[in-house]
Parts: C-alpha cells; sequence; structure tokens
C-alpha cells in the first residue's frame, strides 16, 4: 500500500464515523465504505462483496445495549486493503474479517468514555452561562469519535500486509474453516436482536411465512419484502380500526 | 391565548429547519456514558437560548440548568420534542421550563421505543436485506436505494418533524401516539417477514459428515436437506435469541461464543464450512 492510499483511508474512516453520529449521509457507514476502499485499492467489486457481507453481520447488532459492538465500517476498511491481493476472497473475509471486527468492539466503547470529559466541562461553562464553550465542548467530541477509528486503521494498514501473510501460514485448518463457519452464523446474532425488538410473539406467522417463502420457495428478499409491504399496509388499516378503542397500545418486548 | 400564541411565534420555518439540522450536527458528538445526549441537545438549543432570555439572565440561567439534565433518544423523533420544547419556552418564558423538563423526560423513553423499533430496526433492516443481497449479487442498486431514501426522505421528515414540535405544541402527543403506534405495527409486520426471509438466505450453517461404525452419513444432503433445509439457521437464530435472554449478555459476549462454537463444531467435524 502507498502511503497516500492509507492516509485517504486513514481519513475516511474518521469521517465515516462523525457522519454515523450526525447526519447519517451513508447508509449504516459499512457498504459505502468498503465500495470507497474497494476504489482506493483499485477493486471496487471487491469492496462491494466485502460490505454486504460485513453488512449482513451488522443488521440489528445496532440495537442490543446501544453501544459495544464490533466496528464494521473500520473492519471494512482493513479487510478491504488486505485482502485486495487475496485468491479465496470468501475466506479471506472469515479470516480477517471475524478477528478484526471482535478486536473493534473496544475502540467504541473507549471513544464514548473520552467523551464524558468533553461532558464535564460542557456541565461547567453550562453553569456559567458560556454558549460558545458549551457548543465548542460538543465539537471536542468529534476528536474522540475520529481519533479512536482513525488510529486503528493507519496502524492495521500499516502493519497488515506482513501480519495477514504470517496469520495464513500458521493457521491451522480446522481454525480456518472454524472460521468461515462463524462468518456463516455471524448474521443470526443481528436478526436473534432484531427479533428481540420487534413484536414477534404476536406476529410469529409473518416470520414463518417470510422464511418458509425463502426456504422452500426459494424467493429473494425483496420479493419477500414486497408481499410483507402489502401485509403491513393491512395491518396498518386494521390497527386503525381498532387502535381507537385502546389508543396508544404498546409494543411488545 | 390564541392571540398570544399566534403574535408570539418568532422563528420562522427557515429557523426551524436550521435549527433541525444543527441537532442533526450536535446531536451525539460528545455522546458519553454519564449523560449521553445532554450536551448535544444543549447545544442544539443555545441559539434559541441566547434569543429569548436576551433580558432575563435569571431565566437564562434556569434554561441552562434544565438542560443541563440528564437526555437520550432517537435522534429522529427528537425533532418533535424540540419543535414543542422551542414552542412551550418561547410562550411561557422561564415559566416554562418547568414544562419542557417534564416533557423531555416523559416523551424520550417512549419515543426511543417507537423510534427505534421503526428507523433503528425496521426501515434499517429493510434496506440493509435489500442492499445485502443485490452487494452480494455484484450489484450497486440496493445501496443506491438506501442512499436515496436517507437523501430524499429522512433530510426532509427531520425539519418536517421539528415544525410539526413547533405548531402544533403540548397538544400533538395525544394526535401523534396512536398514529405513531399504527405506523409502527404496520412497519413491524414488514420487518418481521423480512427477517424470516434473510434467516433462511444469509445464515449458513452446513452439517459434515459422522462416521458410525464404518458407514459414513452426511447429515445435510441425507438428513437435512430432505426435512428441512434451513434446519440449521433456525437452530443458531434461536440460540442465539435465547442466550440473548439471559441475563447480563452483551452481543459483544454472544459474538464471541458463535466464534468458539464454530471452532469447536469445525474442530469435531460436526460442521462444515
Amino acid at each position: 500500500m502507498t502511503i497516500l492510499q492509507i492516509l485517504l483511508l486513514t481519513l475516511w474512516a474518521g469521517f465515516s464515523q462523525v457522519d454515523q453520529m450526525t447526519f447519517n449521509l451513508l447508509p449504516s457507514g459499512i457498504i459505502p465504505t468498503a465500495i470507497f476502499t474497494g476504489l482506493v485499492v483499485g477493486k471496487p467489486e471487491l469492496g462491494l462483496l466485502v460490505g454486504g457481507t460485513l453488512q449482513s453481520y451488522a443488521l440489528g447488532l445496532g440495537m442490543f445495549g446501544g453501544a459495544s459492538i464490533p466496528n464494521y465500517p473500520v473492519t471494512a476498511i482493513i479487510v478491504v486493503a488486505l485482502s485486495a491481493s487475496a485468491a479465496d476472497v470468501p475466506a479471506t473475509i472469515a479470516l480477517i474479517g471475524i478477528p478484526v471486527a471482535t478486536l473493534t468492539v473496544q475502540i467504541d466503547v473507549f471513544g464514548r468514555f473520552l467523551n464524558t470529559f468533553f461532558q464535564h466541562r460542557a456541565d461547567k461553562y453550562a453553569a456559567q452561562g458560556n454558549s460558545r464553550q458549551v457548543a465548542f465542548s460538543n465539537h471536542l467530541g468529534v476528536l474522540s469519535w475520529s481519533l479512536s477509528r482513525m488510529i486503528p486503521v493507519f496502524v492495521a494498514l500499516c502493519l497488515g500486509p506482513t501480519f495477514v501473510d504470517t496469520l495464513n501460514a500458521i493457521m491451522p485448518p480446522w481454525l480456518s474453516s472454524g472460521l468461515s463457519i462463524a462468518a456463516g452464523m455471524f448474521p443470526a446474532v443481528g436478526f436473534a436482536i432484531l427479533l428481540k425488538y420487534l413484536p414477534i410473539r404476536s406476529n410469529l406467522h409473518f416470520l414463518i411465512l417470510g422464511f418458509a417463502l425463502t426456504a422452500w420457495a426459494g424467493m429473494p428478499t425483496l420479493a419477500v419484502a414486497t408481499f410483507g409491504a402489502a401485509a403491513a399496509i393491512a395491518v396498518y388499516y386494521q390497527a386503525g380500526k381498532t387502535g381507537k378503542s385502546n389508543a396508544g397500545g404498546e409494543i411488545d418486548e | 391565548m390564541l392571540e398570544v400564541k399566534l403574535m408570539s411565534k418568532q422563528f420562522t420555518k427557515k429557523d426551524i429547519r436550521r435549527l433541525s439540522y444543527r441537532w442533526s450536527w450536535n446531536r451525539s458528538l460528545a455522546w458519553n456514558y454519564e449523560k449521553m445526549m445532554t450536551a448535544g441537545y444543549m447545544t442544539t438549543m443555545l441559539p434559541v437560548i441566547d434569543k429569548l432570555y436576551q433580558d432575563d439572565p435569571e431565566g437564562r440561567k434556569k434554561a441552562f440548568e434544565t438542560h443541563s439534565v440528564f437526555f437520550n433518544c432517537e435522534p429522529n423523533l427528537t425533532n418533535i420534542i424540540l419543535g414543542m420544547d422551542i414552542a412551550i419556552e418561547e410562550e411561557m418564558g422561564a415559566e416554562g421550563l418547568e414544562t419542557v423538563a417534564g416533557i423531555k423526560a416523559s416523551l424520550m423513553g417512549p419515543f426511543a421505543g417507537i423510534g427505534d423499533t421503526l428507523f433503528t430496526s425496521v426501515l434499517a433492516t429493510i434496506f440493509g436485506s435489500i442492499a445485502v443481497t443485490t452487494a452480494l449479487e455484484g450489484s450497486y442498486f440496493g445501496i443506491i436505494l438506501w442512499e436515496i431514501w436517507l437523501f430524499f426522505v429522512m433530510f426532509g421528515l427531520r425539519p418536517y418533524l421539528m415544525q410539526l414540535g413547533y405548531t402544533q405544541g403540548i397538544k400533538l402527543v395525544t394526535t401523534l401516539s396512536g398514529k405513531l403506534n399504527q405506523i409502527t405495527q404496520a412497519a413491524s409486520v414488514l420487518g418481521i417477514m423480512v427477517v424470516g426471509s434473510m434467516v433462511a438466505s444469509l445464515v449458513k450453517v452446513n452439517f459434515g459428515t459422522l462416521t458410525i461404525m464404518g458407514t459414513e452419513f452426511d447429515l445435510q444432503t441425507k438428513l437435512f436437506d430432505a426435512i428441512m433445509p434451513k434446519f440449521g439457521a433456525v437452530l443458531i437464530v434461536a440460540l442465539c435469541y435465547w442466550v440473548l435472554g439471559k441475563i447480563g449478555m452483551k452481543s459483544s459476549r454472544l459474538i464471541l461464543m458463535i466464534m468458539a462454537l464454530a471452532i469447536l463444531c469445525s474442530f469435531l467435524g460436526v460442521l462444515v464450512p
């Protein structure tokens, strides 16, 4: 990797994280980041594949507990950049992606922890009624969000290539196939979390229907979503009728 | 009362739109475990405070105190709370701050619940699943669709919600809660069906070959493919769901457990990639 590539990707890591915390210009940050990295290393289609795979791990993961989840945009940069020359891409995603994703859990906690100091600074100036300093304290958070992502990306991209070669050489086959199996199971974590947050007890039939349409009929998700939209419209009007009597009903656990 | 209300609208639609973007930018910059979005909320309100309490130092002090209290909510729906807050402070001045504190405290929980279900889980799942499936086929369609949604719908929705809160005030809570609940129920159905489909298409669990008394038996093709092709996927999602219900369970811990389980099953040959 050239130093220019490394710097571009490091800057993107900071930008993408700040975006996730503010305007949300990039949907979830994972696929766009992977595509950007792909463009930087000259393999956009690899970026798309890695982005899609990592996004499938991340669906629903944002929900549980609000924090301390793997940072998949950072993972995406590292995986795309380091697997650019690999032969077996899906295996490489599992081999690099899963350990890296696991390591990135802590950086989010670290960033959020640093912000406590800026909160205290804001509280101090709020007590004095100093608007400018309150706003400035809040903006200091940009540093903890961006640097907590930029530093790991920079280090990983500088040291990565040699590290990956060594890893490939010493990895026993049962371990690397274990990581591939784990990669296949990873989306299940996100789906289980989603199901915890959706009212499935009263809607189990829709879960079964969605599963069956794809498992047996082989229907693509977009087609199932269209059926789902039809069902949702029916439920909307039904809820409008019954909702009058018990206004403000509740959402299942 | 009505006259006072009409006369007192000091913030134009443009002001409200700018305040909404100000919220989007500031909301989580200093997010921390102690007070979460408090600094973001206060920073958003600074121009309002500076304007409304120009000649009222005591009120200004009280406003800063009010907004120093813990706040955390779903960012999109918080626009409604901010709109109501601005309307109340504008109408009642410092005397309205107790009402504001009450509204913030009582609405942030329910709004977080509805907003997280609607925006974070259902909509992100639907657009995310389409983006994932198309990306894995080498197509940019899904991610572009998601991007269009964010640019053209969410960017317009946020200022609209703040304007709604600002013009309608507290009475909005009663009219809106029924409607939001209806939308959430309907959207949940769509989300649940998409999750069901994705369990079948994206979770990959392949059973290996068992050797029993010298005969090889391929679990996946001979047994599960015949009965229920995606049995492994259902099993692992059900397992994750069950484990998540345990006290003190975190998603990061579950991910480590899945990794350990996969490596163990790979070592034993029960599962194959």
